[in-house]
């Protein structure tokens, strides 16, 4: 067992927020959370990663990674651990890079934080990574600004950067959310092939049902911080056993079924 | 015919057969709208290229695209933001991109739209009451003293309570905002709106409410909608029609009900990276390589040559394919269906 998370509970101040969270993966594979704005999914997995923003923090329960309890965690312990052997995408990677320093800076002062290579090695490391996201042109990216970047090239950067020391576990916030269909589709499909190379297991968080029930083996669905329901993603899309994600399902969008009761019939 | 128009005569056709009723009405015609940008160094940026449509009345007409395909420079010219370069759009006979003065102004009021970013499409210091009638007291068709009441009919429309109307815009929820932002723009009542990624901010359950609520609005008071969107699966469900843009050409017109036969090689593959919702495993995911190439140095002939899976070598790299009828009121410009003979199937 990679991650054992039992009976987690987060509160922000006083307020509790996520209560009796269970979760257990294996090496290699992928779990979606889903549900929506105000879940308490992000604050799942940021509690995993130990970085709650603000008054956020852990009021009870286990989280065991790679048989470690990381509530015991000392805040050294939790630095050599991010980056490393958990790593994290977000949403929008191009706005937590640095906007005034070229991709190639921060991709090297990244690797060289957590480890020993130099300049021309963490740099070689850099181009590989950016080649195994599929972006063609490593060297034009790395001397970008992340504003002259597309979305989705960012992302796939953001992708390279966290998976730099192949880690045993990827968190994924919304990583595909605010990009385009055919973008969303192109990063989806690379994140998959190379976490599967390093055999990373992957916790995503998302909204998009359809991206969900591609990617993950096990879904779990939250509404007010609770889980309301878990399965895998064959369980939870076809035989969903609460409301909740009954109507879940029936609200996303999908092509080919019975259009919209209020639709004209041009 | 010139590159990617709709001739008179295919409108024509368009109107008089299939899910189009003969004799409806035209409530916004765009004609050839182009709007090229100068940039630094002396490029010129081809935004949008020879766009052509009509909106009619009473429908939501889809337009869908990848970023950077000019949808929302076309949203602009229709809001009278940007002037086109050349072209026009003809609203009750006249062209509303070249009014000036107070007819400018005056013609506000009848193309209005939602944002996207609805943290930012309010004045944080306003009460709802305030934003809500403020494009009434703009052109003076109501008095203080019937703010209050107007707002609250508003909020009723769009299935809120009554005493928001004193509340700021920070103390709403997302799904709640852009309720607000739909009384806002229908409350002078428009005869066209402008819905910019309006609920693409949103998470799935919150957008279906405001989609129902939209549609029931446009029941109610026959508004055309023009729908900017990227997610194909809810222009399948929402829209009449859809129009597929990429970079700055209209590459397909065609009923959003008949989304999954596409014609054209560009929706089809949008179509393909969209993710049904079925377990692991049942769907096979393939993608459209590479990105939407630069609009200061367009191809010649095809714009979606590149990316293309049925690219014809010459023919697509030379000239640039023309809008032709592929089915019933559907367009599609595209060389593979250069040879196809489009015959209409019913009595006319």
């Amino acid at each position: 067992m990679l991650l054992e998370v039992s009976n987690l509970a987060i509160a922000y101040g006083d307020r509790p927020i996520v209560e009796g969270f269970n979760l257990k993966l294996d090496k290699g594979q992928i779990c979606a959370i889903v549900g929506e704005s105000g879940s308490g999914k992000t604050t799942v997995i940021r509690a995993i990663l130990g970085c709650l923003p603000g008054l956020g923090h852990v009021t009870g329960g286990k989280m065991i990674f790679d048989s470690k309890d990381l509530s015991q965690n000392t805040p050294e312990e939790w630095r050599q651990l991010s980056g490393t052997s958990m790593s994290m995408v977000f949403q929008d990677c191009g706005g937590t890079m640095d906007p005034i320093q070229r991709i190639r800076t921060q991709f090297v002062e990244y690797i060289q934080q957590h480890s020993d290579m130099k300049e021309e090695q963490a740099v070689e490391r850099a181009v590989q990574m950016l080649k195994r996201m599929s972006l063609p042109n490593p060297e034009i990216v790395l001397n970008s600004y992340p504003f002259e970047l597309s979305g989705g090239m960012n992302q796939r950067v953001g992708v390279a950067m966290a998976m730099c020391f192949s880690p045993k576990l990827l968190l994924a916030d919304e990583p595909t959310s605010a990009l385009d269909v055919t973008t969303q589709a192109q990063v989806v499909k690379e994140m998959m092939n190379i976490c599967r190379e390093d055999d990373t297991a992957i916790i995503i968080v998302t909204h998009n049902l359809g991206v969900a029930a591609y990617m993950a083996d096990h879904i779990i669905v939250m509404q007010n911080g609770h889980v309301m329901e878990e399965g895998t993603s064959a369980q939870i899309v076809n035989e969903p056993r609460t409301d909740y994600t009954r109507k879940l399902l029936a609200a996303a969008p999908q092509i080919g079924d019975a259009v919209n009761d209020f639709q004209y019939n041009f | 015919m010139t590159s990617n128009t709709i001739s008179k005569h295919e409108h024509d056709h368009v109107c008089s057969h299939g899910r189009g009723k003969a004799g409806r009405e035209v409530v916004l015609r765009i004609e050839h709208l182009v709007k090229k940008f100068e940039v630094d160094g002396g490029g010129v940026l081809t935004a949008c290229n020879d766009v052509s449509f009509n909106l009619y009345k009473g429908e939501s007409l889809a337009i869908v695209g990848e970023s950077g395909c000019g949808k929302s420079t076309l949203v602009k010219m229709i809001m009278q933001l940007y002037l086109p370069t050349s072209g026009g759009v003809i609203y009750k006979g006249k062209d509303i991109t070249r009014l000036t003065g107070e007819e400018a102004r005056q013609n506000r009021r009848h193309i209005q739209m939602v944002f996207q970013n609805l943290g930012q499409a309010f004045n944080p210091r306003m009460t709802i009451k305030d934003i809500i009638c403020e494009p009434l007291i703009n052109f003076n068709l109501i008095s203080k003293k019937d703010c209050e009441a107007k707002a609250i009919e508003m909020l009723k429309k769009v299935e809120l309570p009554a005493d928001f109307v004193n509340r700021l815009p920070a103390n709403m929820s997302g799904g709640q905002r852009q309720r607000i932002a739909i009384a806002r723009a229908l409350v002078i009542e428009p005869d066209i709106l402008i819905c910019d990624e309006a609920t693409s901010a949103l998470d799935v359950s919150v957008q279906k409410t405001v989609i129902d609520l939209l549609l029931k609005l446009q029941k109610e008071t026959g508004v055309s909608i023009i729908f900017i969107c990227h997610d194909l699966a809810l222009v399948y469900q929402m829209c009449n029609r859809a129009i597929v843009m990429y970079l700055g050409n209209v590459v397909e017109s065609l009923s959003a009900g008949r989304l999954k036969e596409a014609k054209h090689p560009y929706t089809r593959a949008l179509l393909q990276s969209v993710f049904p919702v079925v377990p692991k495993g049942e769907h096979e995911l393939k993608t459209l390589e590479g990105e939407i190439p630069s609009p200061l140095d367009r191809p010649v002939g095809c714009p979606f040559q590149d990316r293309c899976v049925s690219c014809i070598d010459e023919k697509c790299r030379t000239y640039m394919p023309a809008m032709k009828h592929v089915g019933i009121g559907d367009h599609a410009a595209c060389h593979l269906y250069d040879d196809v003979v489009y015959t209409c199937d019913c009595a006319d």
